[in-house]
């Protein structure tokens, strides 16, 4: 690939992320709640899915590029 | 019964053009009655369309593919500019110059299948896009998955594959183990079934536009009174205006969807970031 060109990707990755981490840990927290007898715990899970999601899509588009350069 | 009567004299304006019968189009609109039976299994226009559709993609390749000239005619040309369109703008840039033409063919038939398709919710006389029956959608997504799921772990091994596909670029730490499960779920499951809506949806609810614009138009038109028929020829002018937005949505979904195949493709294929 060439090496100037922008991280490409599949421009609906944002979506598909985001869609995985409210579904993925909405579940958990369906469970949690199931399981525990709350009815919080599958709003907290949306939305820890979401921020995870967003933080995903930042690394995976270069956002955290500094703290990569560390570790590389 | 006469009730009934001196119910309907009483309120003309109700009679008149209230709702006058007009059913609305909605999802039963798409459940055509069989065209004819073969031993007790209904054949339905889209069937007839999707094979009419292997007709006419044959048709055109073979066409412009025999007696090919140097300096090509005009069929020729179309077909050439079709593939070359497949080929590089959508395979190569892609999936890489190293592995793409082992999917150009599966890409450009997957491409031509759905662009014809589409085109027939315009088409006059037959006028169904066959697309937006999800039940033809579906397959094309599956094998879509297969592919780019195969061609992972052919290049990377089963294992190797599923590390490559749930390993987020970009991050690292223990983070990882929140977002393991969630990349997994997004490039494993996630991918065939947005593949699957976004096309559905889109020829579904073209198709839908087109039939609420085309039958309340004609029965404003034929309420009898003045002032809805004037709406009904507004009705029949955006139709008009909705067919040509029609024209772009069905090529866009039909390059969006090879797309996004091709770049999946490219994804599983990539090298370890």
């Amino acid at each position: 690939m060439h090496s100037d060109e922008p991280p490409h990707g599949d421009p609906w990755l944002a979506f598909s992320y985001l869609v995985s981490g409210a579904a993925v840990y909405g579940l958990i927290g369906w469970g949690l709640d199931r399981w525990l007898g709350t009815s919080f715990l599958v709003a907290v899970g949306i939305l820890f899915g979401v921020a995870l999601a967003i933080y995903m899509t930042f690394g995976r588009f270069g956002g955290l590029a500094s703290r990569q350069d560390k570790q590389s | 019964m006469s009730v009934h009567v001196s119910l309907s004299e009483a309120t003309p304006v109700a009679a008149e053009g209230g709702d006058g019968g007009f059913i609305a189009p909605g999802p039963g609109s798409f459940e055509l009655p069989p065209v004819f039976e073969v031993a007790g299994f209904g054949v339905t226009k889209p069937m007839l369309l999707l094979i009419l559709s292997a007709v006419l993609i044959l048709a055109f390749t073979i066409a412009a593919s025999r007696n090919a000239q140097m300096v090509p005619g005009r069929l020729q040309f179309a077909g050439e500019t079709v593939y070359g369109f497949v080929r590089n703008t959508l395979a190569r840039d892609n999936i890489g110059s190293e592995h793409f033409m082992k999917f150009v063919p599966y890409l450009f038939s997957l491409f031509m299948f759905i662009l014809v398709n589409n085109y027939y919710g315009i088409f006059p006389f037959l006028q169904f896009p066959t697309m937006s029956r999800i039940g033809f959608v579906i397959p094309l997504a599956l094998m879509s998955w297969l592919i780019y799921v195969g061609a992972g772990m052919w290049k990377h091994g089963v294992f190797g594959y599923f590390k490559h596909a749930t390993m987020p670029s970009g991050v690292g730490g223990p983070i990882l183990i929140l977002l393991v499960p969630l990349e997994f779920f997004s490039n494993i499951l996630v991918r065939p079934v947005t593949l699957t809506l976004r096309l559905f949806g889109n020829m579904f609810a073209g198709h839908l536009l087109l039939i609420l614009f085309a039958t309340g138009g004609a029965a404003l038109l034929t309420s009898g009174n003045a002032l809805y028929a004037g709406v009904g020829i507004l009705s029949f002018a955006l139709g008009i205006g909705v067919s040509f937005l029609e024209m772009l949505v069905m090529f866009l979904q039909a390059y969006v969807f090879t797309l996004l195949s091709s770049m999946y493709i490219g994804e599983a294929l990539a090298d370890e970031h």
